[in-house]
């Protein structure tokens, strides 16, 4: 028994030092790759922040690789960091205001704004699916003591009918948002690989997955991509016999489409995370 | 048989024969009287009248049918119709065959006394006759005359209190070119079943003018001599344009909704119930009293040098939009005249280019009651364009006016605007300058531009939250939600089966067939509702398997089952008793109002225990 006892407490203790060492590990990467920044080490500050970033995301983090990059003038790494830190810090208008910049400096333009760009958002989500929760429930409640407890039909019928139809406007919102929200799940930045320094200012987009494959469009880092969905329901990707792995992907407009390469593009989220 | 057929033939030929012959005769007989003994007689009939009834003036032609031809002579004293109605008649007299022509014309007398229409030719054919002189003798009016024509006044003055226009100016005098606003009011007797106005009011009398009649506002239940009216009032701006008294009045003309003549007791038309469609459309002319203004014309003495017609009550305002500006560059100037007057006739206010600025002719625009154009603000929008460069003044707008209240003339100045200029600059090339600006820009320290944050902030371990879905706490909250319907369910569907819903509805439509009795007051409806309802909620409440076969006997005997006071028993007996009553005995009394028994009703069977 005290055996037992004494092995718990050993693994609770090595759980809570281990949590304690991974929150102080993000927060000390931080602070060396800020110092490290200041120093005008640029290079070695945006190293810091990728590691601490590998541990855990915050606003401030992204934003200040999204800057840090930015000032290396890599336009689509500072665009993806950048929009990284708004999924964090949706309100933020400095970040807005920086991504406006960035996305000027690459020369592409900014997204839309528009009424549905808005409100129906992949942050909206949360919001419309409680208000659909909130009406479906309410209007069933109400119809049901209107059926069984009011002699009078008519304000059962009128109840019903208002309530449908609030649950379907409440339903398409939902459903908009959900769109949005998967469309979000499988949006890229299109990004130069750091790795490389022979490329041209744009990244092709293949009509065949591999390096050897006929260039089908060309597009400019910072512009976002949307990768396709297969048959399957995941995205469309294919491995060479190098290990990289293809995705065949699409502009946000639709207009240009081809496979890309997975160093070529960031991930505004994570699929592995 | 053949000689049948050839008898019925004969006497068929013999009748035709006949038919022929008396025809001949007849037409023969005809043609042989015209001409012979042409004569003309005159005669009133009834050649005596009293003055309110008419007579008709008869001329009869005999032998002859054509015709005549020739010119009535007129009688100042009498009305006589212009086309007469012409009868023709052929006749045997004493065997001799005789035609006559009849022109009857109507006549109305319009003063007592005889009145003699001369002796007047008339030509027939190719003779001259002379039409004889004939006269009427027109009475004094009798008492059923005076009846008639009463009743006539008092038709003629109720319709005039049925609809009226009344017209209301500020003053009773005015001065050429003045303008006042006033109101045209058109009252209308509610009871008066008008289904349109046709035209909006008009007005009669050259020496005014007037501005636009818009939409009429309407005002209802409006209450005079005791009657109620809805009252359409437009307001309007009168302007007075020739001098000298001078008559007004407004007309309209609104259509009414009338019942046939020939179904009218007292022969109006009017307030004899036309409803309906049964009835059919009049047009009523609507006529204001004369209202006789005094047009005076404005005083010649002290008449200032700017004075340009305006007339009221104003004070002026100028305004310049810059007060530096560069040479060439126009200055804009607005003079404003604000309060009561003519601004419909007001020109604008006099001001001319001079050495240092080049004036343009005003732009006008005006604030304020647009129907009248009485009251507001008239703006005049003037663009000077300075010619020298330095230091200018805006020289005064002049403006004189004549107040009508005062009987004086005013004179109202604007204030004076200073007005720096500067010389024209010489021209830059911007080229250079932009393409500065554009390098500049380029240049953008972007260390400046993006500020490194110095505190990592809140750590999230994604990037993207939760979908609500994904959420246990979501789908257990949804259970509560959840629970409650199958619980309302569920005792929803106990609750019908228990035979509750039924009975509430039973109340229910009681107790409205109750309400409404008291509404129609129908006592019998009431006490029947009421006995229904007793019978219902006690049995109901007792669990009597069929409440609505209760007698009164066992209605008595289930509440004295339960712990029910005597007086609660005696009153439901008491009003069983008044229903019974009712319902078999017809006994129409009533003690108290059926408002109160049924207040009394439902505290009575609160009660039941």
């Amino acid at each position: 028994m005290k055996l037992r006892i004494t092995s718990y407490c050993i693994f609770i203790s090595t759980f809570i030092l281990r949590l304690q060492c991974a929150d102080g590990q993000e927060d000390r990467l931080f602070y060396d790759a800020v110092r490290t920044e200041a120093s005008g080490d640029l290079d070695q500050a945006i190293q810091l922040y990728l590691k601490a970033s590998r541990h855990s995301h915050s606003a401030n983090l992204n934003g200040n690789l999204a800057n840090l990059y930015f000032k290396k003038e890599q336009y689509g790494h500072s665009i993806l960091h950048f929009r990284k830190a708004l999924l964090l810090k949706p309100g933020d208008t400095e970040l807005s205001e920086n991504l406006n910049f960035a996305y000027e400096m690459a020369k592409i333009a900014p997204p839309v704004q528009s009424f549905a760009n808005t409100y129906f958002t992949a942050n909206f989500l949360s919001f419309w699916i409680i208000i659909c929760s909130v009406i479906f429930w309410t209007g069933l409640l109400m119809s049901i003591y209107l059926f069984f407890f009011k002699t009078s039909k008519k304000p059962f019928l009128y109840l019903t009918m208002c309530w449908g139809i609030s649950c379907l406007v409440c339903y398409f919102a939902a459903h908009l948002s959900m769109q949005q929200q998967s469309r979000l799940f499988r949006e890229v930045i299109v990004c130069l690989p750091t790795a490389d320094n022979n490329y041209s200012d744009t990244i092709p987009l293949r009509r065949f997955a591999g390096e050897s494959n006929s260039v089908n469009t060309k597009i400019l880092p910072g512009q976002s991509l949307i990768i396709r969905l297969g048959n399957d329901g995941i995205s469309k990707s294919y491995q060479i016999a190098n290990g990289k792995t293809w995705y065949l992907a699409n502009s946000s407009d639709g207009k240009k489409k081809g496979w890309i390469r997975e160093d070529e593009f960031g991930w505004i989220i994570d699929p592995n995370s | 048989m053949k000689k049948i057929f050839f008898y019925h033939f004969r006497l068929r030929i013999v009748r035709h024969c006949l038919t022929l012959l008396l025809l001949s005769l007849f037409s023969f007989n005809i043609c042989y009287s015209q001409g012979q003994n042409l004569r003309v007689e005159s005669s009133f009939q009834p050649p005596s009248i009293t003055i309110s009834n008419s007579s008709v003036y008869k001329v009869v032609i005999y032998g002859s049918q054509e015709n005549p031809q020739g010119s009535r002579p007129q009688v100042s004293s009498l009305i006589i119709s212009n086309s007469p109605q012409i009868f023709r008649s052929a006749s045997f007299i004493n065997g001799v065959p005789s035609v006559r022509l009849e022109m009857s014309f109507q006549i109305k007398p319009k003063k007592m006394g005889k009145h003699t229409i001369p002796s007047w030719p008339i030509k027939i054919g190719t003779n001259t006759l002379r039409v004889p002189s004939c006269t009427i003798d027109v009475l004094a009016p009798n008492q059923q005359d005076k009846i008639r024509q009463s009743a006539e006044e008092k038709q003629k003055s109720d319709l005039k209190e049925a609809c009226f226009i009344k017209f209301t100016t500020p003053r009773s005098f005015l001065f050429e070119g003045e303008t006042v606003s006033g109101l045209i009011n058109l009252y209308i007797w509610d009871r008066l079943p008008v289904s349109r106005i046709e035209r909006a009011p008009q007005k009669v009398g050259d020496a005014f003018s007037l501005t636009e009649l818009g939409q009429p506002q309407e005002k209802r239940n409006q209450s005079r001599n005791n009657k109620a009216y809805t009252i359409f009032s437009w307001p309007i701006g009168l302007t007075a344009a020739i001098e000298g008294n001078h008559g007004i009045s407004f007309n309209t003309s609104i259509r009414v909704r009338v019942k046939s003549r020939g179904n009218s007791s007292f022969g109006s038309p009017f307030f004899n119930d036309p409803f309906f469609g049964f009835g059919r459309e009049e047009s009523l002319k609507v006529t204001s009293d004369l209202q006789n203004i005094t047009v005076k014309s404005l005083p010649v003495i002290n008449r200032p040098k700017y004075f340009n017609g305006a007339i009221g009550s104003f004070s002026t305002k100028s305004i310049v939009d810059n007060d530096r500006v560069s040479l060439g560059d126009p200055v804009r100037l607005f003079f404003d005249i604000e309060g009561q007057g003519n601004f419909s006739a007001m020109p604008a206010p006099i001001f001319e280019s001079n050495s240092d600025f080049k004036i343009g002719p005003p732009a006008f625009s005006f604030e304020g009651n647009e129907l009248t154009k009485q009251q507001g603000k008239q703006r005049f929008e003037y663009i000077l364009t300075p010619l020298n460069p330095g230091l200018l003044t805006i020289p005064v707008i002049p403006f004189s006016y004549f107040d009508p209240i005062q009987e004086k003339y005013f004179t109202s100045n604007s204030s004076e605007h200073p007005l720096r200029v500067d010389p024209g600059e010489t021209w830059i090339d911007s080229t250079s300058g932009e393409l500065a600006i554009e390098e500049k820009s380029n240049s953008i320290p972007t260390t400046d531009l993006f500020q490194t944050e110095n505190e990592p902030g809140e750590w999230v371990q994604k990037t993207q939250k939760n979908i609500l879905f994904d959420s246990s706490v979501f789908w257990v909250a949804q259970g509560i939600p959840f629970a409650c319907v199958c619980g309302l369910i569920f005792y929803g569907r106990k609750r019908k089966r228990t035979g509750r819903d039924i009975f509430r509805q039973k109340q229910t439509a009681l107790k409205k067939q109750m309400k409404e009795a008291i509404e129609y007051k129908d006592p019998t409806l009431f006490y029947r509702a009421t006995r229904e309802r007793i019978r219902l909620e006690i049995g109901t409440f007792y669990k009597y398997a069929n409440p609505s076969s209760l007698s009164n006997n066992e209605i008595f005997t289930l509440l004295k089952s339960g712990s029910n006071d005597e007086s609660l028993i005696s009153q439901i007996q008491d009003i069983l008793h008044i229903s019974d009553s009712h319902e078999f005995a017809e006994n129409e009394e009533e003690s108290q109002s059926l408002d109160i028994q049924f207040k009394k009703i439902n505290e009575s069977l609160k009660k039941i225990r």
